[in-house]
Protein backbone atom coordinates (compact mmCIF):
# COMPACT_ATOMS: atom_id res chain seq x y z
CA UNK A 1 0.00 0.00 0.00
CA UNK A 2 2.66 1.88 1.20
CA UNK A 3 4.99 1.36 -2.19
CA UNK A 4 2.08 2.42 -4.54
CA UNK A 5 1.54 5.75 -3.13
CA UNK A 6 5.21 6.44 -3.18
CA UNK A 7 5.23 5.42 -6.42
CA UNK A 8 1.70 7.36 -7.37
CA UNK A 9 3.88 10.49 -5.68
CA UNK A 10 6.74 9.96 -8.03
CA UNK A 11 3.88 9.81 -11.12
CA UNK A 12 2.96 13.22 -10.20
CA UNK A 13 6.33 14.50 -9.77
CA UNK A 14 6.94 13.25 -13.30
CA UNK A 15 4.26 16.26 -14.14
CA UNK A 16 7.03 18.60 -13.72
CA UNK A 17 8.70 16.96 -16.97
CA UNK A 18 5.56 18.44 -18.88
CA UNK A 19 5.24 22.09 -20.07
CA UNK A 20 2.64 23.89 -18.24
CA UNK A 21 2.86 22.59 -15.30
CA UNK A 22 2.82 24.77 -11.88
CA UNK A 23 5.77 24.14 -9.91
CA UNK A 24 4.50 25.90 -6.88
CA UNK A 25 1.78 23.43 -6.68
CA UNK A 26 3.62 20.21 -7.39
CA UNK A 27 6.11 21.40 -4.41
CA UNK A 28 3.26 22.13 -2.25
CA UNK A 29 1.88 19.09 -2.88
CA UNK A 30 5.38 16.63 -2.28
CA UNK A 31 5.58 18.65 1.26
CA UNK A 32 2.26 17.17 1.84
CA UNK A 33 3.13 13.96 0.62
CA UNK A 34 5.90 13.47 2.46
CA UNK A 35 4.11 14.00 5.92
CA UNK A 36 1.63 11.26 4.65
CA UNK A 37 4.17 8.26 3.26
CA UNK A 38 7.21 9.37 5.60
CA UNK A 39 6.54 9.23 9.08
CA UNK A 40 7.23 12.78 9.47
CA UNK A 41 4.99 15.92 11.23
CA UNK A 42 5.80 18.88 8.66
CA UNK A 43 7.86 18.97 5.30
CA UNK A 44 9.30 22.26 4.46
CA UNK A 45 10.80 23.57 0.37
CA UNK A 46 13.16 26.46 -0.57
CA UNK A 47 14.07 26.97 -3.30
CA UNK A 48 16.92 29.46 -4.71
CA UNK A 49 15.72 32.39 -7.19
CA UNK A 50 17.24 33.94 -10.10
CA UNK A 51 18.93 36.58 -7.86
CA UNK A 52 20.62 33.39 -5.73
CA UNK A 53 18.36 34.48 -2.83
CA UNK A 54 16.55 31.48 -1.39
CA UNK A 55 13.00 31.34 -1.10
CA UNK A 56 10.44 29.26 1.20
CA UNK A 57 8.38 28.35 -1.54
CA UNK A 58 5.82 25.08 0.19
CA UNK A 59 5.36 24.26 3.29
CA UNK A 60 2.98 21.23 4.33
CA UNK A 61 1.82 23.15 8.09
CA UNK A 62 1.87 27.05 9.28
CA UNK A 63 4.56 25.80 11.03
CA UNK A 64 7.09 24.67 8.86
CA UNK A 65 6.32 27.57 6.80
CA UNK A 66 7.73 29.93 9.71
CA UNK A 67 10.72 27.89 10.12
CA UNK A 68 11.52 28.03 6.84
CA UNK A 69 11.24 31.97 6.64
CA UNK A 70 12.92 31.72 10.34
CA UNK A 71 16.02 29.99 8.28
CA UNK A 72 16.13 32.19 5.55
CA UNK A 73 15.87 35.63 7.24
CA UNK A 74 18.30 34.40 9.72
CA UNK A 75 20.95 32.59 8.11
CA UNK A 76 20.83 29.79 10.39
CA UNK A 77 19.42 25.94 10.01
CA UNK A 78 19.54 22.65 8.78
CA UNK A 79 18.18 23.84 5.22
CA UNK A 80 20.35 25.99 4.60
CA UNK A 81 23.34 24.08 5.60
CA UNK A 82 22.50 21.60 3.12
CA UNK A 83 21.73 24.09 0.80
CA UNK A 84 25.53 25.81 0.87
CA UNK A 85 26.53 22.16 1.25
CA UNK A 86 24.86 19.90 -1.19
CA UNK A 87 24.60 17.11 1.44
CA UNK A 88 22.20 15.53 3.52
CA UNK A 89 22.02 17.66 7.22
CA UNK A 90 20.30 16.19 10.06
CA UNK A 91 19.48 16.27 13.63
CA UNK A 92 17.99 13.71 15.44
CA UNK A 93 17.64 15.64 18.85
CA UNK A 94 17.82 19.34 18.84
CA UNK A 95 17.70 20.00 22.09
CA UNK A 96 21.16 18.07 22.81
CA UNK A 97 23.27 20.46 20.14
CA UNK A 98 21.68 23.69 21.02
CA UNK A 99 25.08 25.25 19.51
CA UNK A 100 24.69 24.04 15.82
CA UNK A 101 21.83 26.18 15.16
CA UNK A 102 20.98 28.44 18.03
CA UNK A 103 18.41 30.53 16.93
CA UNK A 104 16.98 27.55 14.63
CA UNK A 105 16.84 24.94 17.78
CA UNK A 106 14.99 27.33 19.67
CA UNK A 107 12.05 28.10 17.30
CA UNK A 108 11.62 24.71 16.30
CA UNK A 109 11.38 22.97 19.96
CA UNK A 110 8.95 26.38 20.66
CA UNK A 111 6.87 24.96 17.32
CA UNK A 112 7.36 21.40 18.74
CA UNK A 113 9.51 19.63 16.34
CA UNK A 114 12.39 17.94 18.36
CA UNK A 115 14.13 16.14 14.94
CA UNK A 116 15.32 17.47 11.70
CA UNK A 117 16.42 16.00 8.70
CA UNK A 118 17.45 18.00 5.17
CA UNK A 119 17.77 16.72 2.14
CA UNK A 120 19.24 18.86 -0.86
CA UNK A 121 17.81 19.36 -4.43
CA UNK A 122 20.57 18.74 -6.37
CA UNK A 123 21.33 17.63 -10.08
CA UNK A 124 25.20 17.07 -10.32
CA UNK A 125 27.35 20.50 -9.13
CA UNK A 126 23.95 22.60 -9.39
CA UNK A 127 22.22 22.55 -6.02
CA UNK A 128 19.02 25.15 -6.50
CA UNK A 129 17.33 24.36 -3.04
CA UNK A 130 16.52 22.16 -0.18
CA UNK A 131 14.11 20.05 1.68
CA UNK A 132 13.39 19.75 5.44
CA UNK A 133 11.58 17.43 7.19
CA UNK A 134 10.32 17.97 11.16
CA UNK A 135 9.46 15.33 13.87
CA UNK A 136 7.96 16.19 16.90
CA UNK A 137 9.61 12.98 18.49
CA UNK A 138 13.17 12.98 19.04
CA UNK A 139 15.46 10.45 17.06
CA UNK A 140 17.24 10.02 13.74
CA UNK A 141 15.09 9.63 10.62
CA UNK A 142 15.38 5.87 9.26
CA UNK A 143 17.59 5.71 6.42
CA UNK A 144 15.34 4.42 3.96
CA UNK A 145 12.63 7.41 4.92
CA UNK A 146 15.85 9.35 3.98
CA UNK A 147 16.44 7.91 0.65
CA UNK A 148 12.60 8.53 -0.61
CA UNK A 149 12.99 11.98 0.43
CA UNK A 150 15.83 11.87 -1.80
CA UNK A 151 14.85 10.60 -4.79
CA UNK A 152 11.36 12.78 -4.52
CA UNK A 153 13.78 15.77 -4.22
CA UNK A 154 15.43 14.38 -7.17
CA UNK A 155 13.05 14.51 -9.99
CA UNK A 156 11.05 17.37 -8.73
CA UNK A 157 15.04 18.95 -9.11
CA UNK A 158 14.95 17.60 -12.59
CA UNK A 159 11.41 19.00 -13.54
CA UNK A 160 12.64 22.33 -12.26
CA UNK A 161 15.68 22.76 -14.10
CA UNK A 162 13.80 21.49 -16.91
CA UNK A 163 11.34 24.24 -17.00
CA UNK A 164 14.04 27.00 -16.30
CA UNK A 165 16.06 25.78 -19.61
CA UNK A 166 12.58 26.27 -21.62
CA UNK A 167 11.99 29.28 -20.08
CA UNK A 168 15.48 31.03 -20.56
CA UNK A 169 14.84 29.53 -24.23
CA UNK A 170 11.62 30.65 -24.91
CA UNK A 171 13.16 34.14 -23.81
CA UNK A 172 15.65 34.03 -25.85
CA UNK A 173 14.06 32.55 -28.76
CA UNK A 174 11.31 36.08 -28.67
CA UNK A 175 14.55 38.40 -28.15
CA UNK A 176 15.80 37.22 -31.52
CA UNK A 177 12.61 37.12 -33.29
CA UNK A 178 12.07 40.67 -32.00
CA UNK A 179 15.68 41.66 -33.09
CA UNK A 180 14.82 40.10 -36.40
CA UNK A 181 11.01 41.45 -36.46
CA UNK A 182 11.78 45.43 -35.65
CA UNK A 183 14.90 45.35 -38.67
CA UNK A 184 12.39 44.09 -41.09
CA UNK A 185 9.80 46.73 -40.06
CA UNK A 186 12.01 49.34 -39.90
CA UNK A 187 12.96 48.29 -43.64
CA UNK A 188 9.28 48.15 -44.92
CA UNK A 189 8.99 51.71 -43.11
CA UNK A 190 11.87 52.78 -44.92
CA UNK A 191 9.73 51.65 -48.07
CA UNK A 192 6.40 52.78 -47.54
CA UNK A 193 7.79 56.11 -46.54
CA UNK A 194 9.76 56.48 -49.46
CA UNK A 195 6.64 56.04 -51.27
CA UNK A 196 4.20 58.29 -49.94
CA UNK A 197 6.35 61.05 -49.39
CA UNK A 198 8.02 60.34 -53.15
CA UNK A 199 11.25 60.22 -51.51
CA UNK A 200 14.44 58.00 -51.42
CA UNK A 201 14.49 55.02 -49.18
CA UNK A 202 17.62 56.89 -47.57
CA UNK A 203 15.81 60.09 -47.14
CA UNK A 204 12.94 58.24 -45.99
CA UNK A 205 15.18 57.03 -43.00
CA UNK A 206 16.23 60.05 -42.15
CA UNK A 207 12.31 61.48 -41.79
CA UNK A 208 11.94 58.16 -40.01
CA UNK A 209 14.52 58.97 -36.80
CA UNK A 210 13.84 62.62 -37.15
CA UNK A 211 10.41 61.85 -36.29
CA UNK A 212 10.97 59.41 -33.87
CA UNK A 213 13.22 61.87 -32.02
CA UNK A 214 10.53 64.75 -32.05
CA UNK A 215 8.13 62.94 -31.21
CA UNK A 216 10.17 61.08 -28.46
CA UNK A 217 8.54 57.56 -30.00
CA UNK A 218 11.14 54.21 -30.44
CA UNK A 219 11.84 54.33 -33.95
CA UNK A 220 10.50 50.82 -34.14
CA UNK A 221 7.36 52.09 -32.78
CA UNK A 222 6.75 54.23 -35.56
CA UNK A 223 8.03 52.42 -37.96
CA UNK A 224 5.57 49.75 -36.93
CA UNK A 225 2.83 52.36 -36.77
CA UNK A 226 3.90 53.78 -40.83
CA UNK A 227 3.78 50.14 -41.56
CA UNK A 228 0.42 49.43 -40.16
CA UNK A 229 -1.21 52.75 -41.67
CA UNK A 230 -1.81 54.45 -38.04
CA UNK A 231 -3.39 57.55 -38.25
CA UNK A 232 -1.42 58.93 -35.22
CA UNK A 233 1.87 58.96 -37.70
CA UNK A 234 -0.26 60.85 -40.92
CA UNK A 235 1.70 63.92 -39.86
CA UNK A 236 4.51 61.77 -41.27
CA UNK A 237 2.98 59.66 -44.44
CA UNK A 238 1.46 62.13 -45.98
CA UNK A 239 2.96 63.94 -48.66
CA UNK A 240 3.52 67.67 -48.00
CA UNK A 241 2.35 70.07 -50.73
CA UNK A 242 5.08 71.66 -52.53
CA UNK B 1 22.78 19.25 -22.59
CA UNK B 2 24.74 16.17 -23.65
CA UNK B 3 28.32 15.58 -24.75
CA UNK B 4 29.23 18.23 -27.43
CA UNK B 5 27.68 21.19 -25.85
CA UNK B 6 29.68 23.78 -27.65
CA UNK B 7 30.02 27.22 -25.90
CA UNK B 8 31.28 30.53 -27.34
CA UNK B 9 33.61 32.77 -25.29
CA UNK B 10 35.34 35.80 -25.50
CA UNK B 11 39.02 35.58 -24.96
CA UNK B 12 42.14 38.17 -25.13
CA UNK B 13 44.37 37.65 -27.86
CA UNK B 14 47.64 38.59 -25.97
CA UNK B 15 49.27 39.47 -29.13
CA UNK B 16 47.06 42.12 -30.55
CA UNK B 17 45.24 42.88 -27.73
CA UNK B 18 41.81 42.91 -29.57
CA UNK B 19 38.90 40.91 -28.29
CA UNK B 20 38.35 37.93 -30.31
CA UNK B 21 35.10 35.65 -29.93
CA UNK B 22 36.02 32.33 -30.74
CA UNK B 23 34.27 29.20 -30.75
CA UNK B 24 34.90 26.61 -28.10
CA UNK B 25 34.17 23.06 -27.72
CA UNK B 26 34.11 21.49 -24.13
CA UNK B 27 33.60 17.87 -25.09
CA UNK B 28 33.69 15.14 -27.54
CA UNK B 29 36.47 15.11 -30.49
CA UNK B 30 34.19 15.82 -33.09
CA UNK B 31 33.23 19.21 -31.47
CA UNK B 32 36.73 19.88 -31.07
CA UNK B 33 38.17 18.89 -34.76
CA UNK B 34 34.85 20.87 -35.84
CA UNK B 35 35.38 23.96 -33.55
CA UNK B 36 39.01 24.22 -34.62
CA UNK B 37 38.15 24.26 -38.28
CA UNK B 38 35.76 27.02 -37.72
CA UNK B 39 38.36 28.86 -35.53
CA UNK B 40 40.80 28.30 -38.22
CA UNK B 41 38.77 30.07 -40.78
CA UNK B 42 38.08 33.38 -38.59
CA UNK B 43 41.61 33.63 -37.61
CA UNK B 44 42.95 33.47 -41.28
CA UNK B 45 40.60 36.40 -42.20
CA UNK B 46 41.53 38.37 -38.89
CA UNK B 47 38.03 38.67 -37.77
CA UNK B 48 35.67 37.22 -34.94
CA UNK B 49 33.48 33.96 -35.29
CA UNK B 50 30.52 34.80 -37.88
CA UNK B 51 28.08 32.38 -38.95
CA UNK B 52 29.88 33.18 -42.62
CA UNK B 53 32.71 30.60 -41.04
CA UNK B 54 30.32 27.96 -39.45
CA UNK B 55 29.00 27.84 -42.90
CA UNK B 56 32.01 27.56 -45.07
CA UNK B 57 33.37 25.06 -42.70
CA UNK B 58 30.61 22.94 -42.63
CA UNK B 59 30.14 22.96 -46.19
CA UNK B 60 34.31 21.76 -46.29
CA UNK B 61 33.23 18.80 -43.63
CA UNK B 62 30.89 17.47 -45.70
CA UNK B 63 31.89 18.16 -48.74
CA UNK B 64 28.88 19.84 -50.34
CA UNK B 65 28.70 22.95 -52.97
CA UNK B 66 27.20 25.16 -50.49
CA UNK B 67 25.69 25.80 -47.04
CA UNK B 68 22.90 28.75 -46.12
CA UNK B 69 21.71 29.73 -42.96
CA UNK B 70 18.50 31.05 -42.43
CA UNK B 71 16.65 32.64 -39.58
CA UNK B 72 12.89 32.24 -38.54
CA UNK B 73 11.28 35.91 -40.13
CA UNK B 74 7.77 37.13 -39.16
CA UNK B 75 6.32 35.23 -42.01
CA UNK B 76 7.01 32.13 -40.31
CA UNK B 77 9.46 31.52 -43.59
CA UNK B 78 13.02 31.69 -42.98
CA UNK B 79 14.84 34.99 -43.77
CA UNK B 80 17.87 33.52 -45.18
CA UNK B 81 20.84 34.90 -43.72
CA UNK B 82 23.92 33.84 -45.16
CA UNK B 83 24.56 31.76 -47.99
CA UNK B 84 28.31 30.65 -49.04
CA UNK B 85 27.89 31.21 -52.83
CA UNK B 86 25.89 32.36 -55.62
CA UNK B 87 24.16 28.68 -56.67
CA UNK B 88 23.15 28.71 -52.54
CA UNK B 89 22.04 32.35 -52.24
CA UNK B 90 19.40 31.51 -55.08
CA UNK B 91 18.42 28.44 -53.66
CA UNK B 92 17.43 29.87 -50.68
CA UNK B 93 15.55 32.43 -52.88
CA UNK B 94 13.59 30.59 -54.44
CA UNK B 95 12.33 28.78 -51.18
CA UNK B 96 11.23 31.86 -50.12
CA UNK B 97 9.63 32.85 -53.51
CA UNK B 98 7.87 29.23 -53.41
CA UNK B 99 7.13 29.21 -49.78
CA UNK B 100 8.56 25.37 -50.00
CA UNK B 101 11.31 23.71 -49.46
CA UNK B 102 13.58 21.27 -47.14
CA UNK B 103 14.40 24.34 -44.78
CA UNK B 104 10.93 25.77 -44.92
CA UNK B 105 9.30 22.54 -43.98
CA UNK B 106 12.28 21.66 -41.30
CA UNK B 107 11.21 25.21 -39.73
CA UNK B 108 7.57 24.28 -39.83
CA UNK B 109 8.47 20.65 -38.49
CA UNK B 110 11.32 21.09 -35.85
CA UNK B 111 13.19 18.10 -37.62
CA UNK B 112 15.92 17.66 -40.22
CA UNK B 113 14.55 17.60 -43.16
CA UNK B 114 17.03 14.88 -45.59
CA UNK B 115 16.45 14.57 -48.91
CA UNK B 116 19.11 12.75 -51.09
CA UNK B 117 17.54 12.31 -54.13
CA UNK B 118 16.04 15.49 -55.93
CA UNK B 119 15.02 13.95 -59.06
CA UNK B 120 13.27 11.07 -57.41
CA UNK B 121 9.98 10.89 -56.79
CA UNK B 122 9.57 11.51 -53.31
CA UNK B 123 11.06 14.95 -53.65
CA UNK B 124 8.79 15.61 -56.70
CA UNK B 125 5.48 15.12 -54.90
CA UNK B 126 6.92 16.92 -51.54
CA UNK B 127 8.41 19.98 -53.42
CA UNK B 128 6.49 20.04 -57.10
CA UNK B 129 7.44 23.58 -57.40
CA UNK B 130 11.02 23.58 -55.78
CA UNK B 131 12.62 20.03 -56.54
CA UNK B 132 12.71 21.02 -60.53
CA UNK B 133 14.03 24.62 -59.89
CA UNK B 134 16.39 22.52 -57.48
CA UNK B 135 17.68 20.09 -59.97
CA UNK B 136 17.71 23.05 -62.42
CA UNK B 137 20.23 24.53 -60.47
CA UNK B 138 22.70 21.41 -60.07
CA UNK B 139 21.44 21.00 -56.39
CA UNK B 140 20.36 17.60 -56.35
CA UNK B 141 21.17 16.57 -52.51
CA UNK B 142 19.52 18.92 -49.73
CA UNK B 143 19.92 18.84 -46.07
CA UNK B 144 18.75 20.83 -43.52
CA UNK B 145 18.70 21.17 -40.00
CA UNK B 146 16.61 23.47 -37.71
CA UNK B 147 18.05 25.47 -35.14
CA UNK B 148 16.13 24.77 -32.25
CA UNK B 149 16.22 25.41 -28.32
CA UNK B 150 14.03 23.05 -26.46
CA UNK B 151 10.72 23.30 -28.19
CA UNK B 152 11.53 26.52 -30.58
CA UNK B 153 13.15 26.86 -33.83
CA UNK B 154 14.88 30.01 -34.65
CA UNK B 155 16.30 29.10 -38.06
CA UNK B 156 17.43 26.57 -40.24
CA UNK B 157 21.17 25.33 -41.74
CA UNK B 158 20.76 23.68 -45.64
CA UNK B 159 23.27 22.02 -47.11
CA UNK B 160 23.73 21.55 -50.92
CA UNK B 161 25.20 18.64 -52.99
CA UNK B 162 25.74 18.12 -56.22
CA UNK B 163 25.18 14.89 -56.61
CA UNK B 164 22.02 12.53 -55.50
CA UNK B 165 23.22 10.06 -52.22
CA UNK B 166 22.62 10.77 -48.54
CA UNK B 167 24.85 12.56 -45.69
CA UNK B 168 27.24 9.43 -44.26
CA UNK B 169 26.99 8.88 -40.40
CA UNK B 170 30.21 11.24 -39.75
CA UNK B 171 28.83 13.96 -42.15
CA UNK B 172 25.38 13.44 -40.34
CA UNK B 173 27.03 14.22 -36.94
CA UNK B 174 28.92 17.10 -38.35
CA UNK B 175 25.94 19.06 -39.70
CA UNK B 176 24.46 18.14 -36.26
CA UNK B 177 27.14 19.74 -34.17
CA UNK B 178 27.96 22.66 -37.09
CA UNK B 179 23.92 23.14 -36.69
CA UNK B 180 24.79 23.58 -32.89
CA UNK B 181 27.54 26.08 -33.25
CA UNK B 182 25.41 28.63 -35.65
CA UNK B 183 22.72 28.53 -32.84
CA UNK B 184 25.55 29.27 -30.11
CA UNK B 185 26.87 32.11 -31.99
CA UNK B 186 22.72 33.01 -32.77
CA UNK B 187 22.48 33.09 -29.10
CA UNK B 188 25.15 35.21 -28.11
CA UNK B 189 24.60 37.89 -30.92
CA UNK B 190 21.48 37.92 -29.08
CA UNK B 191 22.92 38.56 -25.94
CA UNK B 192 25.15 41.48 -27.39
CA UNK B 193 24.93 44.77 -27.97
CA UNK B 194 23.53 46.18 -30.99
CA UNK B 195 26.47 46.92 -33.34
CA UNK B 196 28.22 43.41 -32.23
CA UNK B 197 25.04 41.71 -33.58
CA UNK B 198 24.92 43.21 -36.24
CA UNK B 199 28.44 42.06 -36.86
CA UNK B 200 27.83 39.00 -35.87
CA UNK B 201 24.70 38.04 -37.88
CA UNK B 202 23.12 40.46 -40.23
CA UNK B 203 26.37 42.53 -42.04
CA UNK B 204 26.63 40.51 -45.67
CA UNK B 205 25.88 41.65 -49.00
CA UNK B 206 23.31 39.00 -49.29
CA UNK B 207 21.89 39.97 -46.12
CA UNK B 208 21.65 43.78 -47.29
CA UNK B 209 19.87 42.58 -50.38
CA UNK B 210 16.88 41.26 -48.53
CA UNK B 211 16.89 44.46 -46.50
CA UNK B 212 15.74 45.73 -50.07
CA UNK B 213 13.17 43.22 -50.59
CA UNK B 214 11.32 44.11 -47.27
CA UNK B 215 11.95 47.86 -48.47
CA UNK B 216 10.08 46.85 -51.81
CA UNK B 217 7.25 45.11 -50.09
CA UNK B 218 6.95 48.57 -48.09
CA UNK B 219 6.62 50.67 -51.48
CA UNK B 220 4.42 48.02 -52.74
CA UNK B 221 2.32 48.28 -49.42
CA UNK B 222 1.79 51.85 -49.76
CA UNK B 223 1.27 51.47 -53.77
CA UNK B 224 -1.89 49.55 -53.00
CA UNK B 225 -2.38 50.76 -49.88
CA UNK B 226 -2.49 47.40 -48.49
CA UNK B 227 -1.11 45.16 -45.78
CA UNK B 228 2.70 44.07 -46.00
CA UNK B 229 0.79 40.63 -46.19
CA UNK B 230 -0.82 41.16 -49.34
CA UNK B 231 1.72 43.30 -50.64
CA UNK B 232 4.45 40.28 -50.37
CA UNK B 233 2.41 37.94 -51.70
CA UNK B 234 1.78 40.17 -55.01
CA UNK B 235 5.99 40.74 -55.21
CA UNK B 236 5.70 36.79 -54.87
CA UNK B 237 3.48 36.09 -57.23
CA UNK B 238 5.39 38.64 -60.06
CA UNK B 239 8.57 36.74 -59.52
CA UNK B 240 7.06 33.22 -59.85
CA UNK B 241 4.56 33.94 -62.49
CA UNK B 242 7.20 35.71 -64.62
CA UNK B 243 10.09 33.36 -63.87
CA UNK B 244 12.52 35.96 -62.47
CA UNK B 245 14.51 36.50 -59.65
CA UNK B 246 12.52 37.91 -56.23
CA UNK B 247 15.25 39.75 -55.31
CA UNK B 248 15.87 41.12 -58.69
CA UNK B 249 12.08 42.00 -58.73
CA UNK B 250 12.71 43.93 -55.22
CA UNK B 251 15.26 45.84 -56.92
CA UNK B 252 13.56 46.92 -60.04
CA UNK B 253 10.66 47.93 -57.27
CA UNK B 254 12.93 50.40 -55.00
CA UNK B 255 14.42 51.79 -58.33
CA UNK B 256 10.62 52.54 -59.37
CA UNK B 257 11.05 50.21 -62.82
CA UNK B 258 8.38 48.71 -60.93
CA UNK B 259 5.09 49.75 -59.79
CA UNK B 260 2.20 47.84 -58.78
CA UNK B 261 -0.64 50.42 -58.69
CA UNK B 262 -3.80 49.88 -59.07
CA UNK B 263 -3.91 50.94 -62.97
CA UNK B 264 -0.87 49.21 -63.87
CA UNK B 265 -1.23 45.88 -66.07
CA UNK B 266 1.06 44.15 -63.49
CA UNK B 267 -1.74 43.60 -61.18
CA UNK B 268 -4.35 42.37 -63.34
CA UNK B 269 -2.66 38.78 -62.58
CA UNK B 270 -4.40 36.51 -59.33
CA UNK B 271 -2.24 35.37 -56.81
CA UNK B 272 -1.32 32.10 -57.39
Amino acid sequence: MLDRQITQTFVELADTLVVGFDIIEILQTLTERCVDLLDVDAAGILLVDARGTLQMVAASTEQARLLELFQVQDEDGPCLDCFHTGEQVACADLTTEPQRWPRFAAVARERGFAAVQAVPLRLRDQVIGAMNLFRAEAGAIPADTIAVAQSFADVATIGILNMRALARSEQVAEQLQIALTSRIVIEQAKGALAERRKVSVGEAFTLLRAYARSHSRPLTDVARAVVNRDPTVADLTLRKPR
Amino acid sequence: MAAGVIKAGVTKDCATAIPRRRVAAVSSDRAVRIAAAINGLAQAEGVPVSIRHVSQACADAVDAVGVAVYLISEFGLGEPLYATDPVSEHITELQVTLGEGPATMALEEHRPILEPDMTGVHAQRTWPLFGPESVADGVLGVFAFPLTMGAIAVGALEIYRPRTGPLSATELDDAFVFSDMAMQLILDAVDDDPAMMEATLLASDFGLRWAELHQAVGMVSAQLDSEVTTAFLRLRAHAFRTGRRLLSVADDVVNGRLRFDEESSDDSEPTP
